[in-house]
């Protein structure tokens, strides 16, 4: 009895910290949704006569969707991450299946580099690149956005690990049926590592929706700019108390696709985002 | 996020098609196929890093039309330009900051989450909303959160009798302040590093340990899952101190550096040299450092991955 009771103690001890550490997380969430539902007024104090919350609600999300250009924010989002993640896909599928399947002279070389692009990080290659796309001028363009990333050696080095365990049997087969090889890569080894594109295309997606540093250098005009980059705009351009309310809404608007893809799909999204580096 | 490495050298070993025989009438293909990506990887990777190399021995500015090497000039520049060692300094402070308390954080949390069942999903879907969500925007949350006159931790703090800290202003406590927020984006990532480590901790180890006496929650960590994930430990703090010296999104939104420097951390300042200051020699020679400090910390990394392979 006494130990049972222990027992409950300590498990109630134990919720106990991890809810209020869950609250710490999950506060500044629940206070940007909380500011997005709020009028200017309330959120810093106590106003006398609030208005009906659903009156808050329309006048914040109203104008961050039609008087700020939060959804070409939002569509130049969409294009540039959807962009890289099929430039991305189709590069990498096939160059993995080559190293995997393939013997040809180089091929370690390739796998190298790839190795070797794996310890680069992005902002490295910045300069060089954004002073050729100046000298053609590119800059400012959809294009630009994407150019630092059409392929992924993290990618390649994922879809080899894959590919490498597919079965050369089924490639025969293939063969003998008379497809062609970039059939056999497309219609046979592609569905079968659908789940492994998956996981990456997360990857993919939540680091360049949420990259700042390349839209940054890459975008000066507001009706090209990512959400990253509009949400600065949009802040530089208002920052009175009076769109703060509006400001919070922008926020949850631009936070809330991954939020959302992460509570439906958690499991392939923590396997996704935390790809790199555990095995 | 950053790309790190793993299984290095395990991969090189195994970088072997499947079946030679069969591979070897495809070499043609084998060209086509790997042609995009290899292009690729060669024009935005391999040769910036080299133009980087390059462009850091010349006194190169962007928009001017000539150049002139100088040798390691940018390099002799860089030791004696106390903005530099600056930057380096906040990016080290900031760093023995965050990855610590992120890395224990993480650790504790994952060792309290593991025996839970039914409710683990739920916290860790939880302690995961920092990681997925824009920093941007957050860091825009953070500053009110965080302001010493409006926000609500300086509204607790009045309320206790205190006089309010206003963190991102005051510059003796920005860098705390940045570190505070980077703490919050990391844990989930860690924690959830951890959680996979933690599975090779089995139910029978516990409970034997269990009927051996240890009992209580600090010698079940000191004794049974330290030397477990001590391993796991290393990775994770060397995955840490990439992502924290990668530190950008924060430091743009909230500061610009600012107070007088006192967030100016290495990437901000490779950033505003290069791109603002049009200096792109210098930046060049920032950026070979800093490339230095992320390879030798994904050396570290790979080391410990690999070790950890053969515990």
């Amino acid at each position: 009895m006494a130990l049972r009771l222990l027992h409950h103690t300590r498990t109630a001890a134990v919720h106990a910290v991890l809810i209020l550490g869950a609250g710490l997380m999950a506060y500044p969430f629940i206070w940007m949704w909380r500011a997005s539902f709020q009028s200017a007024g309330e959120i810093f104090g106590a106003v006398a006569n609030p208005p009906p919350i659903w009156d808050s609600i329309a006048e914040n999300y109203g104008r961050a969707l039609f008087e700020t250009p939060l959804l070409r924010f939002m569509l130049n989002g969409l294009i540039m991450t959807g962009g890289i993640l099929i430039a991305q896909v189709l590069t990498t599928v096939i160059c993995a299946f080559a190293l995997a399947k393939y013997d040809f002279r180089g091929r370690k070389i390739l796998f190298a580099l790839v190795l070797l692009s794996l310890a680069v990080p992005a902002q490295a290659t910045a300069l060089p690149i954004f002073i050729v796309l100046a000298k053609v001028g590119l800059l400012d363009t959809y294009l630009s956005m994407m150019v630092p990333y059409l392929t992924s050696g993290f990618a390649i080095f994922l879809f080899h690990q894959f590919i490498k365990s597919f079965p050369d049997e089924i490639l025969l087969a293939a063969r003998l049926d008379g497809m062609t090889e970039i059939e056999i890569v497309f219609r046979i080894v592609m569905p079968a590592m659908l789940p492994a594109i998956a996981a990456f295309a997360i990857f993919s997606i939540t680091f360049h929706w949420n990259d700042l540093y390349w839209p940054m250098i890459a975008i000066r005009s507001a009706d090209m700019a990512p959400p990253t980059l509009g949400l600065l705009f949009f802040r530089s351009q208002g920052g009175g108390g009076d769109s703060f309310g509006p400001l919070m809404a922008c926020a949850t608007l631009v936070t809330a696709p991954l939020i959302l893809v992460s509570l439906v799909a958690q499991r392939k999204f923590v396997q996704g985002v935390t790809m790199t580096g555990v095995k | 996020m950053t790309h790190t490495l793993s299984m290095a050298d395990e991969s090189l070993a195994v970088a072997m098609p499947v079946s030679k025989n069969e591979g070897a009438g495809y070499k043609i293909h084998g060209y086509v196929f790997s042609a995009p990506a290899f292009l690729l990887l060669l024009a935005t990777v391999i040769a910036p890093i080299v133009v980087v190399f390059i462009v850091s021995l010349t006194n190169y500015k962007l928009g001017r039309a000539s150049l002139s090497f100088i040798g390691l000039g940018n390099y002799t520049k860089l030791l004696q330009d106390p903005y530099f060692w600056n930057a380096l300094k906040n990016s080290a402070i900031y760093t023995a900051i965050v990855v610590p308390v992120s890395v224990g954080l993480a650790l504790i949390v994952a060792a309290l989450l593991s025996s839970r069942t039914r409710s683990r999903r739920v916290y860790e879907v939880i302690y995961f909303l920092p990681v997925t969500s824009t920093l941007t925007a957050m860091s825009i949350v953070w500053s009110y959160l965080l302001n010493g006159n409006i926000g609500p931790l300086a509204t607790l703090m009045t309320s206790l009798g205190m006089k309010p800290l206003d963190f991102l202003a005051d510059s003796d406590l920005a860098l705390f302040g940045l570190a505070i927020i980077g703490t919050w984006h990391m844990l989930g990532f860690n924690l959830i590093l951890f959680l996979a480590g933690f599975t090779t901790i089995s139910k029978e180890l516990t409970e034997a340990a269990q009927l051996d006496g240890i009992d209580s929650f600090w010698d079940r960590i000191r004794y049974i899952i330290w030397p477990l994930i001590a391993p796991t430990t290393i990775v994770v703090v060397a995955i840490s101190c990439i992502q924290a010296f990668q530190a950008f999104d924060t430091v743009a939104v909230l500061t610009n550096g600012g107070p007088y420097g006192a967030t100016e951390m290495l990437l901000y300042k490779i950033n505003q040299d290069s791109f603002i200051g049009l200096k792109a020699g210098y930046g060049s020679a920032l950026t070979v450092i800093y490339l230095i400090l992320i390879g030798l910390f994904s050396i570290f990394q790979v080391m410990a991955t690999n070790k950890k392979a053969h515990f």
